[in-house]
């Protein structure tokens, strides 16, 4: 199926008539789409299953207001007003035109609509159109609906596909898929024939073949109940192992939170020790500032004194010449050194005393000395001053850096203990225990209905072969014997068959989905699908087939995984059909329609799957919003895009602010408000 | 691949002639049904009950 064209008429939110034409080129696969929450993107993606089987998801609110609501509320009453979406697309070498619609009359503000109808008209690779008369067993002969699920999806739902409840669907949708339908089928009625045909046996054998054939009934019965009980006790071991799992994942988190815990204790004292280490240094570096900051202040002071004391030496100031208490001795004296007489009013005394005026102070040189001497000291204080402040200051960096770093280490660890529900453990104790007992219980049962089926099955064999040896005279009943064992010759062919079939369709798929989900992550995990079809997730750097318990993103790109792997398959055997006309029908090639792709990815998840979104299927329409989609997401899938569009949305809102979208280049309407009435309008590219 | 192929194969050779053909139209008989292009949808008991009787008459 390669879809080509979809039209929409007043369908939901899309107003008017509006087309839309998907990428379809060997390189350009993918049709992106972006639009904002309520824009309609959901409603696109349900467009597709309306169309083709008549459907909606649950989440499409209000299913009963298909006519766009402004529509219908502006039609005069009385008016017939009607909607439908017309999908065009190849299948096989036909050319398909798809359209449903729906109408009513008027009569209130509430949507009275009829049934909706479908129409479809197929072209063949012959050129030979038609109106194809049963439209929804063709559609469902090239995508039946319980498949649709697998490639038109909510990507944010998608992990439904790997809950332990889905596998028994997951088998069946494979066997649809890839033609074992029709084997299996085709098992199922050939009991009925044979039923007719024993009654003919009883009729036309004798008592001899009326017996065995009754006996044979009888045993046929019993081993289809028994296939029926098994089946039951099957689903019920799967429901009870689903609810263990979960109780498992509760007990888990729990188990988690220990840990958790003591890591958060072990921040929070980390915390404690840096905050007051932060403070010692703060006040260490306060005392240094208040008792020495006054040393960073005196350069200048310093300079001043030095250029002083060298005035005071260069004119011969400093130091002093002659020493005043050396003067005032001679004078005391009244005799020169010399001898000459320094008695009062001999002029040599005035000689002398003038000196006394000249000769310096011992005090005060001593004093300048020692000034000097301490302002060199002083520039030596200052620089140590400036590196302790440094040092300081940059210890109190570092600090404040390790204590952010400890605060968002607390944060994270408290959100994820914010997780955690505060379940009473014991009593998870107590249910996992309890859930292992019945998971016991069903399992006996299950063994003892598996040895009650081989006995009546033995039972069966000697009772067949019983009949086919019995003489018989009449020629009717002999004929009628050798129709019962063709039906069962056939009948045993076929289980046959259906049992390598499925166990090499399991094989291939098992094999794909590991190699798909190897190309959208990294992650140590392996996929495997068991023999009964269950997707499981396996540790590959631990213990050996130690299962994961799944995150969202590890369950999303499982599932994607899955289902690509399933697209894969199908497109191959349809080839490899083709290439040996086989017996059965099998295969096709299907596109992927995703909504939401990325919604609860984190950012490496999203950038891995957007990487592998274009190899995921033959053509992949991708609806997202502008949050999810662009920056990782448009540069990953930028180079397999075809068709890129914008589902813009117009509402009533007046509080709401207008909002546009840059897409390669171009500032393109996401978002208009004060509109006169809610609808959307898509935009390609 | 190869030895599925084979495996059925082996399936088919092992059946009488009547048995093989039988086997081959229920199987078009039911890819039929599947892709039913008619509003017919009956039980297809009575068509391969007449197909056993059309191999042994």
């Amino acid at each position: 199926m390669k879809l080509m064209n979809m039209t929409l008429h007043n369908f939901r939110q899309f107003t008017g008539t509006q087309q839309l034409h998907f990428a379809d080129s060997d390189q350009k696969t993918v049709t992106l789409l972006f639009g904002a929450n309520g824009s309609g993107k959901t409603t696109l993606l349900n467009a597709f299953t309306w169309c083709l089987y008549g459907s909606l998801s649950d989440d499409v609110e209000g299913q009963d207001r298909l006519v766009t609501d402004h529509v219908w509320d502006s039609a005069p009453f009385g008016q017939e007003i009607g909607a439908y979406v017309e999908l065009e697309f190849e299948h096989n070498g036909s050319t398909f035109r798809a359209k449903r619609e729906v109408s009513g009359v008027k009569a209130s503000g509430v949507q009275e609509l009829g049934a909706p109808r479908m129409r479809l008209w197929e072209t063949d690779p012959s050129g030979q159109s038609k109106e194809v008369v049963a439209a929804p067993q063709r559609i469902s002969s090239i995508l039946p609906e319980p498949l649709s699920r697998f490639f038109f999806f909510n990507g944010e739902r998608i992990e439904s596909l790997v809950s332990r409840g889905a596998y028994a669907e997951i088998k069946q949708a494979i066997k649809s898929l890839l033609g074992l339908e029709q084997v299996e089928r085709a098992i199922n009625h050939l009991p009925r024939v044979e039923r007719k045909l024993q009654a003919e046996l009883r009729k036309y054998g004798g008592e001899k073949l009326a017996g065995l054939s009754s006996r044979i009934e009888e045993a046929r019965t019993s081993v289809a109940k028994l296939d029926r009980d098994i089946e039951i006790k099957m689903r019920e071991h799967a429901s009870f192992a689903a609810e263990r799992d979960a109780v498992r994942i509760e007990l888990a988190k729990h188990r988690d939170a220990g840990p958790l815990q003591l890591e958060r204790e072990r921040i929070e004292r980390e915390l404690g020790a840096r905050r007051e280490y932060l403070g010692v240094l703060k006040s260490e570096r306060s005392t240094k500032v208040a008792q020495d900051g006054p040393i960073a202040f005196i350069a200048g002071l310093a300079r001043k004194t030095d250029a002083v004391a060298d005035q005071l030496s260069e004119r011969g100031e400093l130091p002093a010449p002659i020493k005043r208490d050396f003067v005032e001795a001679l004078l005391d004296g009244k005799t020169c050194l010399c001898g000459t007489d320094l008695g009062p009013g001999t002029s040599a005394r005035q000689n002398v005393e003038a000196w006394k005026m000249r000769a310096g102070l011992g005090d005060a040189e001593a004093a300048w000395q020692r000034l000097r001497g301490s302002i060199a000291l002083l520039d030596d204080s200052r620089r140590k001053l400036r590196e302790d402040l440094e040092n300081a200051t940059q210890a109190i960096n570092q600090t404040i850096i390790e204590i952010r770093g400890l605060e968002t280490a607390l944060t994270a660890v408290e959100s994820e203990l914010k997780d955690v529900p505060l379940t009473d453990v014991q009593r998870l104790n107590d249910k996992e225990a309890d859930l292992n007992n019945r998971i016991d219980l069903v399992s006996r049962s299950v063994g003892a209905l598996r040895n009650e089926r081989e006995n009546q099955q033995s039972e069966l064999d000697s009772l067949t072969v019983a009949l086919r040896g019995a003489e018989v005279k009449d020629q009717m009943a002999n004929r009628v014997r050798a129709r019962v064992a063709l039906v069962e010759e056939v009948q045993t062919a076929l289980g046959r068959i259906l049992e390598i079939r499925t166990e090499t369709v399991r094989q291939e798929l098992d094999e794909r989905i590991r190699t798909v989900f190897k190309r959208i992550t990294v992650k140590p995990f392996e996929p495997s699908l068991s023999d009964d079809f269950e997707l499981r997730l396996v540790r590959t750097n631990g213990p050996s087939d130690t299962a994961v318990s799944k995150s969202t993103g590890e369950n999303q790109i499982l599932s994607l995984s899955f289902v690509a792997a399933v697209s894969e398959l199908a497109a191959e055997y349809r080839k490899r059909n083709n290439e040996r006309k086989g017996i059965l029908d099998e295969g096709g090639r299907f596109p992927i329609v995703m909504d939401a792709a990325f919604g609860s990815l984190d950012r490496n998840y999203q950038r891995d799957v957007s990487e592998a979104l274009s190899r995921l299927a033959p053509q992949m329409i991708v609806l997202v919003s502008k949050s999810q989609g662009l920056g990782t997401v448009m540069e990953q899938l930028e180079p397999h895009v075809g068709v890129l569009g914008v589902v813009t949305a117009y509402s009533t809102k007046a509080e709401a602010a207008n909002e546009d979208i840059d897409l390669r280049g171009r500032k393109i309407p996401y978002i208009r408000t004060q509109a006169e009435n809610d609808f959307s309008l898509i935009g390609v590219d | 691949m190869t030895s599925d192929i084979d495996a059925v194969q082996q399936v088919m050779s092992s059946l009488s002639d009547e048995a093989r053909q039988l086997l081959v139209e229920i199987l078009q008989l039911e890819r039929e049904r599947l892709h039913e292009t008619s509003a017919r949808a009956s039980d297809l008991t009575e068509d391969i009950l007449s197909r056993v009787k059309g191999l042994i008459p």
